[in-house]
């Protein structure tokens, strides 16, 4: 037994390595540049495909392969940005955070699109066999894993304290226009720290596909620990992060031998991550204001763009309808549309209103549909009861993570809703509390919702009350308090109303109303795996809300529609790919988040002058003559 | 040497600065003074980059500065030190003044060479070398950004407010060495300052802005007499 504890620890350190890698990269991006940079992981996955087909499909020596893998994903980076971050330098951090949520959606989908969604290996990068330390075999590949985080920690180390590149980079770090007056490029500096960060990710990519099969999602679940490790580092330290990388890894690893049930590791870490974010953190992030892009005065459009808009949505909306009717396909379509705009609209109060971030969607959703599935499907509770459970569970969910978050600023509420839907997919929708043997559920739905088109009609009605209920709640005493959360949490402290509080609620609402979209979708999809309401899902949900827009209510019907309607037209068109809606949606929120903080119903609204002008026609024409005093009538009459 | 032709500045759609002319001639000191709000400080930063024109053009030894990228003024010989010191508080003194040198390119003798330099006018900063910039007195942190506008062997030094927040004594100290760097090195400077009587005692030539429009334009000898200065200031 003490024989398999060893193994498991040298096996988690190889793993850690990876973890530990990944986080240098985030730590190293974070250091200069206050982003936490999602894309670590796109970088990690192109790495680990490129050396495999460098490896596999080419046939290229494992030395050369691992050069040309590494050399091109810098040169990604590099590009990155370039193009991308270049581009954004005005967008708050943020929103270049989010922006890199777009990044990884982007990386990830190009290659699943370039390389398929089928587990890819890759020829070891070290040759086989070992040696033994105190009676414990370690192969040549855990043993380059562990050196490669050494000399990394090393070189960046020594890069940043005995180069001038590197005092350039640490000034640029400290204060960007100071280091800029003293004749420093910030770009320059970007540059080498974007091509540092990528290089570093696909090397972890390389040593991660030399050490086991892998898909794009196994990168997803590295990058879940390694944004823990980077906390422990505190976001500083790069050796820290290591060594934190490689106390995750060693804890995995450990519990797999320990514990039978399965996701006891990231309910481990999820504990420990919300208990050490809350001592080190909570007390500079309740009163504290999240630094948004604010659209400029002049946002919105002029009257014809803005008409031509509405006639193109409007007209989508109306196609999809009476297609539904004609088709059933279309009628799942237009479900599946529906369920989006519920996630969206679900956000709407958390992040549009409170601006807040959460990756932790699919999670209420999952605890929503395996609610639903124990409630409705197991015990046999009526539709309204097993609903009215369901949605609770979610409220429950979001008040617990808003006590563990209403105080907390906004890169660590990412990083811990973030844990919590790896959390919920790995660990609680396996458990007892949920009776899903295996994990997997079946919900026979409904017989009025048995079709496409009446899925889409319950959605349609759902999605139109859930708006409704949000509408009223906008304009309401709590509305205020949601914006004021968002604008200004120290006022609305001097008036006597906690942002915490706020902050709590505004989390219970909003896993409310994503529990209700997680039953939704399980009564339209009849069958769904805890891995379903994972990771990828939370990114998917965040990133079509915030490329319709979260401050408007329009913003997740257009976005929506414009996510999951269009590619399927275009898989039509017969240029398919399952992945096209996540480049698509991926790309789309850089833009969106370096030009157009408040998404893609911005193009719905009419910019302010031409507000004014339309208001002042609109009362010119419809004004009545003021009404005259009676002295003035009889003035009148005299003088005729 | 430095030559603002009719330059507006703004903020959005709120413009703070209206048509400024300003000269400041080949080993000139020129003082730019005003009320708080006037639109000093951003008529600084229109000039080194921190802020693009609405109108008008900046020109540098002939060249057209108005759209260059803020790092490349340093490159071009004109050092700026902004309002409120702006060192680097987590980098040591030493690097603190090497960043600079750094970015121009020069090797680590060189490099050495140019802080003893620099750092013949403020030796206090020697004694400091290794210590965090950020726990530096405010009149060391003023020291140490003058000095390491220097490193570079600038043609034109533009300082924003040096005496702030300082103790007079040592306001006194830092005039006098601006002065002396005037003198011996032959640096132009155009100096934005809260102490009149302190920029009017160094300055060849002086501007006096009010509400973003220049109130008077005015040499040593006239200055002084002007009314218009004492109604910018008193109102």
């Amino acid at each position: 037994m003490a024989g398999l504890y060893t193994e498991a620890l040298v096996s988690g350190i190889a793993v850690g390595s990876t973890y530990s890698l990944v986080a240098l990269g985030i730590t190293q991006t974070y250091t200069v540049t206050r982003v936490l940079n999602f894309g670590q992981a796109g970088f990690a996955i192109w790495g680990a495909y490129l050396y495999a087909v460098f490896t596999k499909t080419m046939g290229l020596p494992v030395g050369w392969a691992a050069v040309l893998a590494i050399a091109a994903v810098t040169t990604m980076g590099y590009l990155a940005e370039v193009i991308v971050f270049r581009y954004a330098a005005k967008a708050s951090l943020v929103n270049r955070t989010i922006l890199t949520f777009g990044m990884l959606q982007f990386l990830s989908a190009l290659a699943v699109w370039r390389f398929s969604y089928q587990t890819r290996s890759a020829v070891p990068l070290m040759p086989e066999g070992g040696f033994k330390v105190l009676g414990t075999p370690v192969t040549w590949q855990q043993a380059a894993s562990l050196a490669a985080v050494a000399l990394v920690v090393i070189g960046v180390e020594g890069f940043l304290r005995f180069t001038r590149a590197g005092l350039i980079t640490r000034a640029v770090a400290e204060d960007a226009v100071v280091a800029q007056i003293l004749g420093a490029s910030k770009n320059r500096s970007g540059a080498i720290n974007w091509m540092m960060s990528a290089g570093i990710g696909a090397l972890a990519g390389v040593l991660a596909a030399s050490l086991q099969p892998f898909q794009t999602s196994t990168f997803l679940e590295y990058f879940l620990l390694a944004v823990v490790a980077s906390l422990i580092g505190g976001l500083r330290s790069l050796l820290v992060t290591a060594i934190g990388g490689l106390a995750l890894g060693v804890l995995v690893s450990e519990a797999g031998v320990k514990f039978s049930h399965v996701g006891t590791a990231q309910l481990m870490i999820f504990i420990g991550l919300a208990l050490f974010v809350m001592l080190k953190w909570s007390s500079r992030g309740a009163g504290a204001r999240v630094e948004w892009s604010r659209p400029s005065s002049s946002s919105g459009f002029s009257m014809p763009i803005v008409l031509a808009t509405w006639a193109v949505f409007a007209g989508a909306w109306v196609w999809l309808l009476v297609e539904a009717a004609r088709f059933d396909f279309w009628g799942q379509t237009g479900a599946m549309v529906f369920i989006y705009v519920m996630t969206g609209l679900s956000l709407v109060p958390l992040v549009g209103w409170c601006g807040q971030v959460s990756l932790a969607q699919a999670g209420f959703m999952g605890i929503g549909a395996f609610t639903f599935n124990i409630v409705y499907q197991s015990n046999g509770w009526g539709m309204p009861a097993a609903l009215a459970v369901s949605i609770s569970a979610g409220v429950g969910a979001g008040l617990i993570l808003g006590a563990i978050s209403c105080r907390l600023p906004f890169v660590q509420t990412a990083i811990v809703t973030l844990v919590f839907t790896g959390l919920v997919s790995q660990y609680l929708l396996y458990s007892g509390i949920f009776q899903s043997s295996g994990g997997q559920i079946f919900v026979s739905a409904p017989s009025y919702m048995d079709t496409g088109r009446s899925a889409m009609l319950v959605l349609g009605v759902a999605a139109a009350l859930v708006a409704l209920l949000l509408a009223n709640l906008k304009r309401s005493q709590w509305g205020l308090r949601f914006y004021a959360t968002r604008t200004s949490p120290a006022m609305l402290q001097h008036f006597g109303v906690s942002p915490s509080r706020v902050k709590i609620l505004s989390f219970a609402l909003s896993g409310g109303i994503a529990a209700f979209a997680g039953v939704l979708y399980i009564l339209v999809v009849s069958i769904a795996q805890p891995s379903t309401f994972g990771v990828s899902m939370s990114l998917e949900v965040l990133l079509y809300g915030v490329l319709g827009g979260l401050t408007s209510l329009a913003g997740p019907f257009v976005g929506s529609l414009f996510i999951v309607g269009a590619p399927q037209v275009i898989n039509l068109a017969r240029f398919g790919s399952t992945a096209i809606p996540d480049i698509i949606s991926g790309a789309g929120v850089m833009q969106v988040m370096a030009s157009q903080p408040d998404g893609m119903s911005t193009t719905i609204r009419l910019r302010q002058k031409d507000q004014d002008r339309l208001v002042t026609a609109v009362r010119g024409r419809f004004r009545r003559p003021p009404e005259r005093s009676s002295a003035e009538s009889r003035e009148l009459e005299t003088i005729a | 040497m430095l030559e603002l032709s009719r330059v507006s500045l703004g903020y959005g759609p709120i413009q703070v600065v209206h048509d400024l002319s300003l000269t400041v001639p080949d080993g000139g000191i020129v003082a730019l003074l005003g009320r708080n709000g006037a639109g000093k400080t951003t008529t600084l930063n229109g000039i080194y980059g921190l802020l693009r024109p609405v109108s008008g053009r900046v020109h540098f030894d002939g060249q057209l500065i108005s759209k260059a990228r803020v790092h490349t003024h340093a490159q071009r010989g004109i050092a700026y030190v902004p309002e409120g010191r702006g060192v680097l508080p987590g980098l040591s003194v030493k690097e603190n003044l090497a960043v600079s040198a750094y970015a121009h390119g020069l090797n680590r003798r060189t490099t050495s060479a140019e802080i003893q330099r620099v750092t013949e006018h403020f030796p206090i900063l020697r004694e400091r070398f290794a210590q965090h910039a950020g726990t530096l007195s405010g009149g060391e942190q003023q020291m140490l950004v003058i000095a390491r506008a220097l490193i570079n062997r600038p043609k034109l030094l533009i300082v924003d407010e040096p005496g702030l927040g300082l103790a007079p004594l040592i306001v006194q100290n830092l005039y006098e060495h601006i002065l002396k760097l005037n003198r011996e090195e032959g640096l132009a400077i155009l100096l934005v300052e809260q102490y009149v009587d302190l920029a009017l005692g160094v300055a060849d030539h002086s501007y006096v802005l009010e509400k973003g429009r220049v109130v008077v334009d005015a040499g040593k000898d006239s200055i002084g007499d002007s009314a218009e200065l004492i109604a910018a200031y008193v109102g």
